[in-house]
């Protein structure tokens, strides 16, 4: 067989280049083309989940925000939660095309109609109600009912946080019809077989009172201590046993209780998170779980209204307040969701607020100090380059000649080169 | 299927807060200091444009990325000082090469002129009013 000797054809310079700038070329234009994506809004992160996401990337927790939110929740003092009530049954009167006063009842009225009327209406009850508290003796009740929602059980004892049997069957039957429809995050898209099961799985967690949340990637299971009355009652680490201790304070207090029990089951690192997870369920469940939490406590403001109008023009608490299961058996049926929708809407509002304030606050003190701190660096920099300048050639001029500029700059060298 | 009950449109600001926040980057940057003529005239002295000085700079700082400088274990040569190397001197060449510089001056300039004419000497003072355009090279 003959000898085949392989050519050795090297390229020249301008060869060479070519080659490679068309490889180059070819490479580029199998880049993906930059395309400037226009993501419908609703498709988009949620506010929430970037404000979160924010304050992670600049190391921050929301801890302080979520404490600061639920202390203004469970004011006993305050009146914010009964104002975001009110204003949610005025909402839920206006969807139904019914203006208060003066009276109107439009069921065919437009999208703009309800608006108007919803506007109205909240200002309408508002005078009302110019001191609204009728919610102010039921806040510790509110935020054990919460705590009952989110970790059962249903079997009532003499120690549980509510021992009103009839009463916990429906805040459970809410909890558990409340999975899937409210969520701080955008359009989760979920089968509804996924939410069946879901909901049959809660159901099953909550009757054994021993609940489920996957925390760091990892399924921990969460139990009320034996006695949970402790936790209202002053007890705890951060409480001294005699004083009195307010509901917001009890919640913060779960959610250590929480984080210690993580601690147990897992390492120091996972406990801490753990405890930051369950804040954000904690705050989520608060704002699906509200509407059903006040429900109880809503007949005497319908009665205080209906005193105000004719009886004709009376509204029934039936017609307008709707709890998770009606809504949840009918999710279409705008009229059913109107309240909750309010409720969970107005309380979000808040949330965010507190949160973008928190944000805008610590990025401008993380712009200036970055700014101030890479300005100074150039700087330093800038003078030592001088100063090294300076050192080789002393008092030298610039336009010295070549020569003189290279034995300045030996003579630096002197002290181990000898004198040259 | 989505959450039955939805997030406010009116709450969805995601994207306005990213905007807000590139907006307070933006306004919190340094603003470089207007030059005095005497400076500009005195960056004359200045040696130029160097790929060799250039890149030396850049390595000398990986430390502070945490890149190694110099050979690699086993004397495998530090393809990123090499890299390094390559982008200054091509970036410098286009400076010096390509690039274009088109300066304008501003109307108001003041300009005086003398002549003369049979009752003697001429002197005139005034100032442009339209502005001028020059040309420059970066080097």
């Amino acid at each position: 067989m003959a000898i085949s000797v392989p050519i050795n054809a090297p390229l020249t310079d301008s060869q060479a280049e070519l080659t490679a700038k068309i490889g180059s070329m070819k490479s580029l234009l199998a880049l993906p083309s930059i395309k400037k994506k226009n993501i419908p809004k609703q498709n988009q992160i949620s506010t929430y989940d970037y404000l979160l996401k924010i304050l992670d990337v600049m190391g921050l927790t929301p801890e302080i925000i979520f404490n600061a939110f639920l202390t203004k929740v469970f004011d006993q003092a305050g009146n914010f939660l009964e104002e975001k009530v009110l204003d949610a049954i005025a909402d839920s009167v206006g969807q139904q095309g019914i203006q208060l006063s003066p009276y109107i009842n439009n069921s065919l009225a437009t999208k703009k109609q309800k608006k108007a009327y919803k506007a109205s209406n909240k200002s309408y009850i508002k005078n009302l109600f110019p001191n609204a508290n009728f919610l102010q003796t039921v806040k510790q009740k509110l935020a054990k009912d919460l705590l009952v929602m989110i970790f059962g059980p249903r079997q009532v004892t003499s120690t549980s946080l509510n021992t009103n049997q009839a009463q916990v069957n429906n805040l459970l039957n809410n909890s558990v019809c409340g999975e899937g429809l409210f969520s701080l995050s955008n359009n989760p898209i979920v089968r509804n077989n996924d939410i069946e099961y879901n909901r049959i799985k809660l159901r099953q967690e909550l009757e054994k009172g021993e609940v489920i949340y996957e925390i760091s990637c990892q399924e921990v299971k969460i139990k009320l201590p034996e006695n949970p009355g402790f936790i209202f009652n002053g007890g705890g680490t951060f409480t001294s046993p005699s004083s009195s201790i307010s509901p917001a304070q009890s919640l913060i207090f779960m959610v250590q209780y929480t984080s210690d029990q993580v601690q147990r089951i897992n390492n120091e690192s996972n406990a801490n998170s753990g405890g930051k997870s369950f804040y954000q369920i904690l705050i989520e469940k608060l704002l699906s779980f509200i509407s059903v939490l006040v429900q109880p406590y809503l007949p005497n403001v319908f009665t205080t209204i209906n005193s105000s109008l004719a009886p004709s023009q009376q509204i029934n608490q039936q017609n307008f307040i709707f709890d998770n299961c009606a809504i949840a058996n009918d999710p279409e049926n705008d009229n059913k969701k109107a309240f909750a929708a309010s409720l969970f809407n107005a309380l979000l509002k808040d949330l965010l607020k507190l949160l973008l304030l928190f944000a805008i606050k610590r990025f401008k003190r993380l712009v200036a100090n970055y700014f101030a701190k890479t300005a100074a660096e150039k700087q330093k920099r800038k003078l030592e380059k001088a100063k090294l300048k300076f050192q080789v050639f002393g008092a030298l001029q610039e336009n010295a000649d070549k020569v003189l500029k290279y034995k300045t700059a030996l003579e630096t060298l002197a002290t181990v080169l000898g004198v040259i | 299927m989505s959450s039955a009950i939805a997030i406010d449109t009116d709450l969805q600001i995601s994207e306005e807060i990213a905007d807000f926040m590139l907006f307070l980057l933006n306004e919190n940057r340094v603003q470089l200091p207007k030059l005095s003529i005497k400076k500009i005239l005195l960056t004359k002295t200045r040696p130029g444009l160097s790929a060799e000085i250039l890149a030396a700079s850049i390595t000398s700082r990986f430390p502070e990325a945490k890149i190694p400088n110099g050979p690699l274990i086993g004397g495998t040569p530090n393809s990123m000082e090499i890299l390094i190397k390559i982008i200054s001197e091509e970036i410098v060449d286009a400076i010096q090469n390509d690039m274009r510089v088109d300066v304008v001056t501003d109307p108001g300039a003041t300009i005086s002129a003398s002549g003369g004419n049979a009752g003697g000497p001429v002197l005139s003072v005034g100032a442009t009013v339209a502005p001028h355009t020059g040309i420059g090279i970066a080097r």
